[in-house]
């Protein structure tokens, strides 16, 4: 049996906010299991208050608690909301390993298999990812697709924030296999780029207008630079290969990436509004 | 105005070579509809259609006022909806509350402490508020089931559409379902339940649809289709092979469906029989 009560003093404190964290930790920890501590306390305040109070408690204690990701991602600035869609990316394990395992090999295999013509590839660059990670959260593999279609939260915006945790964790895993591995380089690294460029740049279009448009304004200006880039070496500006394999255009499709995510989380309330589904 | 929140009209559903839905006519308005048939008889399409998540190769749906062919009409229902699928598949390695919560999320339900409240509220409908920690995997089938259902009823859906919903339910879980759509029901709600439970059906339901084939071939209340067998139920000590079904009782007896015989005891009819004469009629090509 608990003898223990949170003393008077002690219960004013934590009323008028002057109790610091561990303090506060420990009464909310003890008011859960001592009815008596509760009515002490209720006797001493606002009642509506204070079950404003509880409820707040009982929710902290009650959730489920964040994930490395959620807590990571919240800090950044993404809304909890988000945070645990994306995280959930990560639960979906099989779905995820999938796409994951889709997206480095599409890197791989057409970092190798790119020639003289690249024009294909570079259409192919950032899309097959997009539809390899498209096809893991599909019907076959994903459990609760019926769910998530009968839902009102845009797929076309599901798709991008769960293309962005696969392509990031497709990037670490060949970062770290391009460092570990003599066969892997920096072009398999460097494949994935457009791709988390185009979905970091349609993040941002989402926070302004519904998911398919936006997708469909990336993927047109996509083809527009795929266009503009190979009519660009064909008349010989460039030597040696595409602009979009030299460093240079590498460089600028990680900083398109970064720049448009960051833009995205400084216009993340607008994301989060339902009414632009 | 219309009063009917599901307006369905000539809706043909075809997938390949085979004929799923084959001209489906149908208003429902507020209350709880059921909707029995055999298996393989299009009920899922149907409801499908009408959560949504297909689209008719012909015909057209209207559903809370809104035409769910657009994509603005498709979300204005998808706002009011909560769909239970025959097979809903979960993430196993989610909790109850983790999962429920995900789909709250899903459902635009952005603000943390409302949607957890949410999460609460629906989770104890079903009789699961203790259970929100426990992992999916590790829960029983009926309570897998209960956690669907506890999805469905996020926010407060208008239209509420369950595809076998008591499946894997115990009688006292499946009770409690009877209370909290009957609840709904109450607040305004339409349901719209397929099953093969036919009691589930006579206690809940004030409306029954059977489908056959892809087509609808009775639509009325419990009672109608329980008249479709009204003097055509028997009993007697021995099973008499000119019924068209017939079983033994718990208490020893043989029930019969079917044309009595001449001096047959006569015994009323139930929703059951109704529904066993009607597809027996059907399946032998004769018009019930």
């Amino acid at each position: 049996m608990n003898e223990w009560h949170v003393p008077e003093l002690a219960i004013r404190g934590y009323l008028g906010g002057t109790t610091d964290q561990v303090e506060s930790c420990s009464i909310e920890a003890h008011l859960t299991s001592c009815a008596a501590c509760r009515e002490s306390l209720a006797a001493h305040g606002n009642a509506e208050t204070l079950e404003t109070s509880w409820l707040a408690i009982v929710d902290e204690l009650d959730a489920p608690p964040l994930t490395w990701l959620e807590r990571v991602l919240v800090k950044l600035g993404v809304s909890p909301a988000t945070a645990r869609l994306v995280a959930a990316t990560r639960s979906l394990r099989l779905a995820w390993m999938l796409s994951v395992a889709a997206a480095i090999a599409v890197s791989v295999v057409s970092s190798r298999a790119v020639g003289d013509d690249p024009a294909f590839f570079l259409f192919a660059a950032p899309l097959v990812p997009l539809l390899a990670i498209a096809a893991a959260f599909g019907p076959m593999v994903e459990p609760t697709y019926e769910i998530t279609i009968a839902a009102p939260f845009d797929k076309v915006r599901l798709l991008a924030l769960r293309a962005t945790i696969v392509l990031g964790s497709a990037l670490a895993t060949l970062t770290v296999g391009a460092v570990a591995l003599r066969s892997l380089g920096p072009a398999e690294v460097t494949w994935l780029l457009p791709a988390l460029a185009l979905v970091a740049i349609g993040l941002y279009l989402m926070t302004w207008m519904p998911g398919v448009r936006a997708a469909l304004i990336t993927g047109v200006g996509w083809c527009l630079v795929v266009v503009l880039t190979t009519e660009h070496q064909r008349l010989g500006a460039i030597a040696d290969g595409c602009a979009i394999f030299q460093p240079a255009g590498q460089l600028a499709a990680a900083l398109m990436a970064v720049v448009a995510l960051v833009v995205a989380l400084r216009r993340r309330g607008s994301f989060d509004l339902p009414g632009l589904s | 105005m219309t009063a009917h929140t599901v307006e369905v009209h000539g809706v043909r559903h075809r997938f390949g070579a085979t004929i799923a839905l084959d001209g489906i006519d149908l208003d429902i308005g507020p209350g709880i509809t059921g909707v029995l048939g055999p298996n393989g008889a299009g009920k899922t399409t149907l409801l499908r259609h009408i959560a949504t998540t297909l689209a008719p190769s012909e015909g057209r749906l209207r559903l809370l006022g809104h035409d769910p062919a657009t994509v603005a009409g498709r979300l204005h229902v998808r706002r009011r909806l909560g769909y239970l699928p025959q097979e809903p598949g979960y993430h196993r390695n989610f909790t109850a509350f983790e999962f429920v919560d995900y789909v709250a999320i899903l459902k635009e339900l952005t603000d943390r402490r409302t949607r957890h409240d949410e999460v609460r509220r629906v989770l104890g409908l079903v009789g699961l508020g203790d259970a929100g920690r426990k992992r999916i995997g590790a829960l029983s089938g009926g309570m897998r089931r209960r956690v669907g259902i506890a999805q469905a009823l996020l926010a407060y859906p208008e239209l509420i559409v369950l595809d076998e919903p008591t499946a894997g339910l115990d009688p006292e879980q499946r009770l409690r379902f009877r209370e909290v759509l009957t609840g709904s029901a109450a607040v305004g709600a339409t349901v719209l339940l397929s099953t093969h439970q036919t009691d589930d059906v006579a206690a809940l339901c004030q409306r029954v649809v059977v489908v056959l084939g892809g087509v609808v071939r009775f639509d009325g209340t419990p009672v109608d289709l329980a008249g479709l067998a009204a003097g055509r139920v028997w009993v007697a000590s021995e099973r008499d092979p000119s019924a068209r079904i017939s079983w033994v009782t718990g208490t020893g007896e043989v029930r019969h469906v079917g044309d009595p015989p001449v001096g047959a005891t006569l015994v009323p009819a139930t929703i059951e029989d109704g529904y066993l004469q009607l597809t027996g009629a059907v399946a032998a090509g004769q018009t019930a």
